[in-house]
C-alpha cells in the first residue's frame, strides 16, 4: 500500500549542457516496503525519462545503484524509503569523489583503476593443471577469515565516502584496500600483502586516516577500515614494509620499545631514509627557533612494563588479526 | 578500427569463462552492456552442482538432469555437462572462489530440488557473487579487453559468416563498430518479459533476439522456468538452497501442501511442480492475503541461517520487514530462467559460421523442459570454456577480420537519430508493461490455448505501439531512456516467439504446462522448437531430441 507522501529532490546535469547542476524536486507515494530505487524507476518509467541513474539487480548485490542520501553513500535499492524521510526532502546526489556525468551517474574508471592495480586476484602458488582433479583444502576458519571482505560488491560507497580519497587521488581507496586484503590472508596465494602498499602512485594503506567512514557507509557489512589493520599486520608478518608509512610504524615499534616514547627527532630521518635530507633546510630551521626534538632521550622509568606488552603480544603470535 | 579475433557479448559468467579461454589463443574483446560485476550472475545465490563427493557419481547427477528435464534435453550434452562439471568447480575454486567448506576442508554441497544426492557446490547463498568476482578477477590477471557500458545494437553477418558488432558507448553516446572473425553470445536471460521475474532489471535478452537478426535459431523458446518462491510483491528470488537447508511450503490452511503433489520429494521436487502445486493451492484458494504462501524456515535455526542463508535473511527483512528467524516468509512463483534460447551444438556452435552462444541465452540443450536449480551457473561454465576454445580453434589462420564500412555505421546513426527526433509517439515503458503483463497472464505457470491466443492478439498490438516510440531525453550519453526503448523491442520479439511456441506444443512438459493439454505427449512432441528469421517474422520448425542411454519415462517424484 503507497499510503504516504515523499518529496525528492534529485541532482540534474545534462553532459554537454548543462554549466551547473541543479535540483529536481518530485512528489511520490511510497509504502512500507518501497525502496528508493522504486521512486526512481517511478520517475523514470512515468514522470521524467531523461533522469540517469544505474541500476540492475534491485536486491543489493550488483553494486550499481549506490549514491549520496541526505549526504551518506547508500545503495537506493536497499534504502527504504521510510528509514530515510524526514522533516525535509529526501536528497539524493551523485557519489563523492567521482566526478558527475549526468544526473546520478559519475565516472567510476578511477575506482576501477585504484582497485585494478592492488593486483585484486588470486595470484596461485604454483601453475595451475590444465585440468584439476581436485580442490584445494582450506578449513571452515580460513574461509571465515575472508568470507566478509568476500563480500565486497565493489558498489564504490566506501571509497567515494573517504577522506583520504578525496584529498588524495592516487589513494588506493578502502574497497581495494579491502581488496588487497582479502588475496594476502588467503591461503592459496602467492603474493601476499604486496598489495596493499602500493608504491609513491597509487598510494597504499599508510594514507589511511583511520575516519571510519568506509566501514560505516560500506552496505555490505565488509568493513574495509577493519581490513586495512589486517593487512598491515600480514604485511609486517610477512616482512614487507618497505613504503614510507610502514617505515614509520615500524620506527614507533622500534622507539616505544627501546625508550618506552615517541622519538620525533629519529621518527622522520627512520621512516623517510635518506630522502629525510629533502627536508634539512627545514630542519636547520626549526633547529634554529628550539621546535626540533632532540634524537637523543631518556627511558622512562617504568619500560619493564612497556616492554612486556611488547612480549605478551607478540607472544599470541599475531597474524594480523588487530582488535 | 577495433578488431578482435573473437568478440564476447556479455561479462557475465558465460562471457568471461569464454574470455579466459579464448584469451589463451586469440585476441578476445568482451562488451558488455553494465560493468562485468553488474551481470546477473552475481545474484545466483543457491550453488552449482557437480558431483565431486566419493558417494556421489556423475550418472546420477545425467539421470536426474534427464528426468529434471522431462525428457527434452539433449542427451550427448547433458553427458558432457555433468562429466565436465567436477573440472569446472575445482578450476573455480583455484581460481580463488571462495566456496564454503566440510570439515574435512573440501567443498560443501548441499541438496538442491529434483536431486538424489546433496551435489550442490555453494560459497553460503552468495555463489553466483563469489564465481563472478572471481573470473573477474582473473580477467583482469590475464588482461582481457573489455568494453564496459558499450550497447550492442547488431551483431553483423554476410554470407552466413559473422564480421562483428556494432555497439552504442554510453559514455560518449557514439556509434561504434567492432571487426571480429568470431562472436560468442553470452547475454544472459530474458526475465524482464513477464511483469513477475527474479531476473534484474537489465535482463531484457536482447542477445538472443541479436543472434536471430544475424541467423542463428531459437529453440525451445517456450520452456520458462518460474522459481516457487520469490519474495511477494517485489520478486525477488528465495534460493532453494532455503528449501535444501529445511525451508517448509504451507498454504493459508497451515497444510504443508507438496504431501498431495510430490510426496517423496515435496519441497524438494524440481520447480516446475513446485511452482505449479503452488499456483493450483492460491487458485484454488488456499493462498494468504492476496495471493502468496509461506515458506518457513523457523525450523532451521539463528545459526544455521545465519552461516548458510544470511543473504537471504537480509533479503527478506529489507524487502518485506519479515525475519526468517522467526517469522515465514510470504513467497509467490515468479519466472526465474530460461530452458530455451539461441540453438548451439555442445561447441557453443550456431548455424552461422563464427557465431556462438553459452550461458543463460544458450540453448544445447542440457535443461530441456525444466531446469534443476545448480546447473545453469554449472552450463555458464562448461560450455562458456567450450564454446571459447572452439571460437579459438575457428578464427585459428584466418587472415584478420576484414573492416566494417562506415555506411554501417552511418545507417546505425539515423536510426538512433530518428528515434531521438520523434516528437509525437508513445513512450515504451507502459507499453512494455502492457507486454509483461499480457505474458504473465497468458504464458506464465498455467497455460491454454484461450490465454496464449489472447496474449498473442494483444502483443500483435503492442507490436504496432512500439513502432510509434518517442524519447523525451533528446541527449546521446547515458541516455537510459534510449537504451530502454531499444531493449524494449527485442524483448517483444522473444514474447512472441515464446507465446507462439507455447500455442503451438499441444502437451505439457516440464516447465511447459497446458491445461487443455494436460499430459506429456512423446508420439508429437518429443521434439525441440525451432525459430528462425523469415521474410515477415519468425518461422516454426521442429528438431529432434538427442537420446542416448535414458528412454522417456513417467516422471513423477
Ligand atoms: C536471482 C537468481 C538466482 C539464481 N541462482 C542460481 C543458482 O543458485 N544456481 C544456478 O545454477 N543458477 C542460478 N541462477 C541462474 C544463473 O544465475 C544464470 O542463468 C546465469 O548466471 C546466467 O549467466 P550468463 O553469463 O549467461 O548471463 P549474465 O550473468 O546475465 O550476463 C549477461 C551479460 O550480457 C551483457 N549483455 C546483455 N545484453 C547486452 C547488450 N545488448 N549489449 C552488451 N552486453 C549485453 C550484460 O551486460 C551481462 O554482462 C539464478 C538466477 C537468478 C535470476
Ligand atoms: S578509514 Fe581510511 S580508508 Fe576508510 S574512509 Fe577513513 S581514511 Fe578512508
Ligand atoms: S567495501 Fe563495501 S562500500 Fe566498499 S565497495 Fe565493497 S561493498 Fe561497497
Ligand atoms: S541495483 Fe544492484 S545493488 Fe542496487
Amino acid at each position: 500500500m503507497l499510503d504516504k507522501k515523499a518529496e525528492l529532490e534529485i541532482f540534474r546535469m545534462e553532459p554537454d549542457v548543462d554549466e551547473f547542476p541543479r535540483f529536481d524536486t518530485f512528489q511520490l507515494e511510497y509504502g512500507e516496503h518501497t525502496v528508493l530505487l522504486d521512486l526512481l524507476r517511478e520517475i523514470r518509467d512515468n514522470r521524467d525519462g531523461s533522469l540517469a541513474f544505474r541500476s540492475a539487480c534491485r536486491s543489493g548485490i550488483c553494486g550499481s545503484c549506490a549514491m549520496r542520501v541526505n549526504g551518506y553513500a547508500k545503495l537506493a535499492c536497499q534504502t527504504r524509503v521510510a528509514d530515510v524521510v524526514g522533516k525535509g526532502p529526501i536528497i539524493l546526489e551523485p557519489l563523492g569523489v567521482y566526478p558527475a556525468i549526468k544526473d546520478l551517474v559519475v565516472d567510476l574508471e578511477p575506482f576501477w583503476d585504484t582497485h585494478n592495480k592492488v593486483k585484486p586476484w588470486l595470484e596461485p602458488k604454483s601453475t595451475l593443471p590444465d585440468v584439476p582433479t581436485s580442490e584445494s583444502l582450506m578449513s571452515i576458519q580460513e574461509v571465515d577469515k575472508i568470507k566478509r571482505l568476500g563480500d565486497c560488491i565493489l558498489c564504490a560507497s566506501c571509497t567515494s565516502s573517504c577522506n583520504t580519497a578525496e584529498v588524495e587521488k592516487n589513494f588506493q581507496g578502502p574497497a581495494a584496500l579491502a581488496k588487497a586484503c582479502r588475496f594476502a590472508a588467503d591461503p592459496r596465494d602467492a603474493l601476499g600483502a604486496e598489495r596493499g602498499l602500493g608504491e609513491i602512485k597509487p598510494k597504499g594503506l599508510y594514507w589511511c586516516c583511520y575516519c571510519n567512514m568506509c566501514t560505516e557507509v560500506c552496505p555490505k557489512d565488509v568493513r574495509p577500515a577493519e581490513a586495512i589493520s589486517m593487512l598491515k599486520g600480514l604485511g609486517f608478518t610477512a616482512g614487507v614494509p618497505h613504503d614510507i608509512g610502514a617505515r614509520r610504524s615500524l620506527t614507533f615499534y622500534d622507539t616505544v620499545r627501546r625508550w618506552g616514547k615517541i622519538n620525533e627527532g629519529t621518527l622522520p630521518i627512520r621512516a623517510k631514509g635518506i630522502g629525510v635530507l629533502g627536508y634539512f633546510p627545514l630542519g636547520m630551521r626549526l633547529l634554529a627557533r628550539g621546535k626540533l626534538p632532540s634524537p637523543f632521550m631518556d627511558v622512562i622509568p617504568r619500560i619493564k612494563e612497556v616492554r612486556t606488552v611488547y612480549d605478551n603480544r607478540e607472544a599470541q603470535g599475531d597474524g594480523g588479526e588487530h582488535e | 578500427m577495433l578488431s578482435y579475433d573473437v568478440l564476447i557479448i556479455g561479462g557475465g559468467l558465460a562471457g568471461l569463462r569464454a574470455a579466459l579461454e579464448v584469451g589463451q589463443q586469440a585476441k578476445v574483446g568482451v562488451v558488455t552492456k553494465v560493468y562485468p560485476m553488474r551481470s546477473h550472475s552475481v545474484a545466483a545465490q543457491g550453488g552449482i552442482n557437480a558431483a565431486i563427493s566419493e558417494e556421489d557419481n556423475t550418472e546420477d547427477h545425467i539421470y536426474d538432469t534427464v528426468k529434471g528435464s522431462d525428457y527434452l534435453a539433449d542427451q550427448d550434452a547433458v553427458e558432457i555437462l555433468c562429466d565436465e562439471a567436477p573440472r569446472a568447480v575445482y578450476e573455480m575454486d583455484q581460481m580463488g572462489a571462495l566456496f564454503s567448506r566440510t570439515e574435512a576442508g573440501r567443498i560443501a554441497q548441499r541438496p538442491f530440488g529434483g536431486q538424489d544426492f546433496p551435489r550442490t557446490c555453494y560459497a553460503a547463498d552468495k555463489t553466483g557473487h563469489i564465481l563472478q568476482h572471481t573470473l573477474y578477477e582473473q580477467a583482469l590477471r590475464h588482461n582481457v579487453k573489455v568494453h564496459n557500458e558499450w550497447f550492442v545494437l547488431e551483431i553483423l553477418s554476410d554470407g552466413g559468416e559473422v564480421r562483428g558488432i556494432v555497439a552504442l558507448d554510453t559514455h560518449t553516446g557514439k556509434v561504434e563498430t567492432i571487426a571480429a572473425n568470431a562472436v560468442i553470445v553470452c547475454t544472459g536471460g530474458y526475465g524482464r518479459v513477464f511483469s513477475r521475474s527474479t531476473n534484474a532489471l537489465i535482463n531484457t535478452g536482447e542477445g538472443m533476439s541479436l543472434a536471430y537478426h544475424a541467423g542463428a535459431a531459437l529453440k525451445d523458446m517456450e520452456f520458462v522456468q518460474f522459481h516457487p518462491t520469490t519474495l511477494y510483491g517485489s520478486n525477488i528470488l528465495i534460493s532453494e538452497g532455503a528449501r535444501g537447508e529445511g525451508g517448509l511450503l504451507f498454504n493459508s490452511e497451515g497444510e504443508r501442501f507438496m504431501e498431495k503433489y510430490a510426496p517423496s520429494k515435496m519441497e524438494l521436487a524440481p520447480r516446475d511442480v513446485v511452482s505449479r502445486s503452488m499456483e493450483t493451492e492460491i487458485q484454488e484458494g488456499r493462498g494468504i492475503g492476496d495471493g502468496y504462501l509461506h515458506l518457513d524456515l523457523t525450523g532451521i535455526g539463528a545459526d544455521l541461517i545465519g552461516d548458510r542463508l544470511p543473504q537471504i535473511a537480509e533479503l527478506a527483512r529489507t524487502y518485506l520487514g519479515v525475519d526468517p528467524v522467526t517469522e515465514p516468509i510470504p513467497v509467490q512463483p515468479g519466472q526465474h530462467y530460461s530452458m530455451g534460447g539461441i540453438g548451439t551444438d555442445v561447441h557453443g556452435a550456431t548455424e552461422v559460421g563464427g557465431l556462438y552462444a553459452a550461458g543463460e541465452c544458450a540453448c544445447v540443450s542440457v535443461h530441456g523442459a525444466n531446469r534443476l536449480g545448480g546447473n545453469s551457473l554449472l552450463d555458464t561454465v562448461v560450455f562458456g570454456r567450450r564454446a571459447g576454445a572452439a571460437a579459438a580453434a575457428y578464427v585459428k589462420g584466418r587472415p584478420r577480420p576484414a573492416p566494417i564500412p562506415d555506411s554501417v555505421v552511418q545507417e546505425h546513426e539515423n536510426k538512433l537519430s530518428a528515434l531521438l527526433a520523434a516528437d509525437s509517439g508513445e513512450s515504451f515503458s507502459p507499453v512494455r508493461k502492457e507486454m509483461e503483463v499480457a505474458m504473465m497472464n497468458g504464458a506464465g505457470v498455467y497455460r491454454h490455448k484461450d490465454g496464449l491466443d489472447k496474449a498473442i492478439d494483444q502483443l500483435d498490438v503492442i507490436k504496432k505501439r512500439a513502432e510509434n516510440l518517442t524519447v523525451s531525453d533528446k541527449t546521446r550519453k547515458f541516455n537510459f531512456e534510449l537504451q530502454g526503448a531499444l531493449e524494449f523491442k527485442h524483448s517483444l520479439l522473444l514474447a512472441e516467439v515464446i507465446a507462439e511456441g507455447a500455442r503451438s506444443r499441444e502437451e505439457s512438459r516440464g516447465a511447459h504446462f497446458r491445461n487443455d493439454f494436460p499430459e506429456r505427449n512423446d508420439a508429437d512432441w518429443l521434439k525441440h522448437t525451432i525459430a528462425t528469421k523469415g521474410e515477415d517474422g519468425p518461422v516454426y520448425s521442429t528438431s529432434d531430441v538427442s537420446i542416448t542411454k535414458h528412454q522417456p519415462k513417467k516422471r513423477v517424484y
